[in-house]
């Protein structure tokens, strides 16, 4: 197919025997020509090149197109590379087919790989063929010549174990009578009950408890903690402040307070005045009767006319009873005059929007 | 158009070295040599282009196991793998094959083609029909997960009985 180059310098057997299994491979691969191909020494049509082959344009073809697909890597047989290159051969191979349908515009192809000089090897490298074919092109040599079959069983019975090895699977313990499509359906596999998972470093689960508890044994030997240590207060408390110390205090500071407090509890002041401090101004109730000939006539007003749980007021009298506890009293009297002047704020504000709304609208 | 590799196998009188899950390997009842085997997918395929990438990478390694297997086994001195894609390839029947042919002294088939000279412009003019092909594979398509199959409990509105399609029902429903 493809005339060598002549070899200048031949090794002897005795040179070939004593040389390491990488010198021979050294000198394998500088008898090769494929392998110059590959490298680029020597010039050659690529049509493809991947990352583990390279496809070249046979110098003699059997027919135009005829494509070599060559490994990188020198290998001489097809068993001796590797299963995912071979997948990968055989993908790149059938890509190749259809550019030679599209491109050429051939009707078929032939793929031929030859293991073997028995086979039709002619080259220590391998390569697989590519063959485009058109109808009435000459070809008879890939039709093949079938015979009748001999002995199928036995050949069946040599090849199969052996297959399967290769392969790495069991053989079936099925018979040739067998029909293999009505093999049983596997039982199914019923999975566990999932187990309760707990992480790594964490104590098993303890089964739950009964829903009713036995009773408590009783203990012996170990006494309830005293009750009166469980009483005290804990000592980082702050110490609670005596009120009834800060009133005197405050008392001897202010004696409106004293007047005020005594006012409510219903204690009569010993002056006669009225213990309630109330500015006259602020009165506008009518000028008060004199309080010796009236005494009786408010009791004599008849009943519709007379308020018998209220008390007319009278600024000379005693201050009408209140039974209102101290602190409280204290608070309504300020409270009344804040918010009416809160009240007047919105109002306004109010006002003021709604003129503003009607200048916007009307004008 | 059932092919015969596809009823053999139904039958069960295909002898079958082989089995997977899509391929199958069997010894050819009209042996070229003793042990020529061929690796099929158990579909039905014509042609190459038919073939998935994945496919046809996996029988490609089945078939070098093959042809290890009969040159161990058998005795062989070489074999050959050939694939015939199309009729004018030579290929015999509609179910695409890759034959493994062990070979021995004095077979018969002799697959030595003459070569053809050809002159510098055929060869050019190949070279820029094929190459902007060529340029294109690359990628291949890979083998796609089996699919989970899901059960449901809940029917097909589309397959129930009109009285139990509650599609239907709501229909005659008065508000």
């Amino acid at each position: 197919m493809e005339g060598q180059p002549a070899q200048p310098q031949q090794p002897t057997a005795e040179e070939l025997a004593q040389m390491s299994p990488e010198q021979i491979k050294e000198l394998q691969m500088k008898n090769c020509i494929f392998c110059h191909i590959v490298k680029g020494n020597v010039q050659s049509k690529k049509m493809f090149e991947d990352d583990r082959l390279i496809g070249v344009l046979d110098i003699n073809p059997a027919n135009p197109g005829h494509l070599l697909l060559i490994s990188k890597e020198h290998y001489m047989v097809l068993p001796q590379m590797p299963d995912p290159d071979i997948n990968h051969l055989f993908m790149v191979a059938k890509g190749i087919s259809h550019a030679m349908l599209k491109g050429l515009k051939a009707q078929g192809t032939n793929i031929f790989i030859a293991n073997g000089a028995q086979a039709g090897q002619k080259a220590p490298h391998f390569m697989m063929h590519i063959i485009p074919r058109k109808d009435g092109d000459g070809l008879q040599c890939f039709n093949l010549n079938r015979k009748s079959a001999k002995d199928l069983l036995k050949m069946k019975e040599t090849i199969q174990p052996k297959l399967y090895a290769l392969l790495g699977k069991t053989p079936p313990q099925d018979s040739v009578e067998s029909i293999p499509h009505e093999k049983p359906i596997e039982d199914l596999d019923i999975p566990e009950p999932p187990k309760p998972f707990r992480k790594e470093g964490f104590p098993p689960l303890e089964p739950p408890p009964d829903p009713i508890p036995p009773p408590p044994a009783e203990i012996e030997g170990i006494d309830p903690p005293p009750l009166q240590a469980a009483m005290e207060p804990p000592p980082d408390l702050p110490d609670v402040p005596d009120f009834d110390e800060i009133a005197a205090h405050l008392e001897q500071e202010n004696p409106l307070r004293r007047q005020m407090k005594d006012s409510l509890t219903g204690k009569k002041d010993k002056s006669g005045k009225a213990s309630i401090p109330v500015l006259e101004e602020e009165l506008e109730l009518p000028p008060p009767p004199e309080p010796e000939t009236e005494d009786a006539e408010p009791e004599e007003l008849p009943e519709h006319l007379s308020a018998p749980e209220h008390e007319q007021f009278v600024p000379q009298k005693a201050a009408p009873k209140m039974a209102v506890p101290k602190k409280k009293a204290v608070k309504t009297k300020k409270k009344p005059k804040i918010p009416p002047k809160k009240k007047a704020v919105p109002k306004k504000d109010e006002s003021a929007n709604l003129d503003d709304i009607a200048q916007v609208l009307f004008g | 158009m059932i092919s015969f590799i596809e009823q053999g196998y139904k039958e069960g009188t295909l002898p079958i070295v082989y089995e997977e899950d899509e391929i199958i390997v069997f010894l050819d009842p009209k042996p070229v040599s003793p042990g020529h085997m061929v690796v099929a997918p158990k579909q039905k395929y014509t042609i190459l282009e038919e073939i998935p990438d994945w496919l046809m990478g996996r029988m490609g390694e089945i078939a070098n196991k093959a042809s290890t297997a009969a040159f161990e086994t058998m005795g062989a001195k070489g074999t050959n793998i050939i694939v015939h894609n199309g009729i004018p390839a030579g290929q015999d029947n509609n179910h695409f094959v890759i034959n493994v042919i062990p070979r021995f002294d004095n077979d018969g088939q002799d697959l030595f083609w003459a070569p053809k000279q050809l002159s510098e412009e055929e060869m050019s003019t190949i070279e820029l029909s094929l190459k902007p092909q060529t340029d294109i594979v690359g990628e291949f398509e890979k083998k796609k997960p089996k699919d989970i199959p899901i059960e449901d409990d809940i029917p097909d509105p589309e397959e129930l009985d009109e009285g139990e399609n509650y599609m239907l029902k709501q229909l005659d429903r008065i508000p």
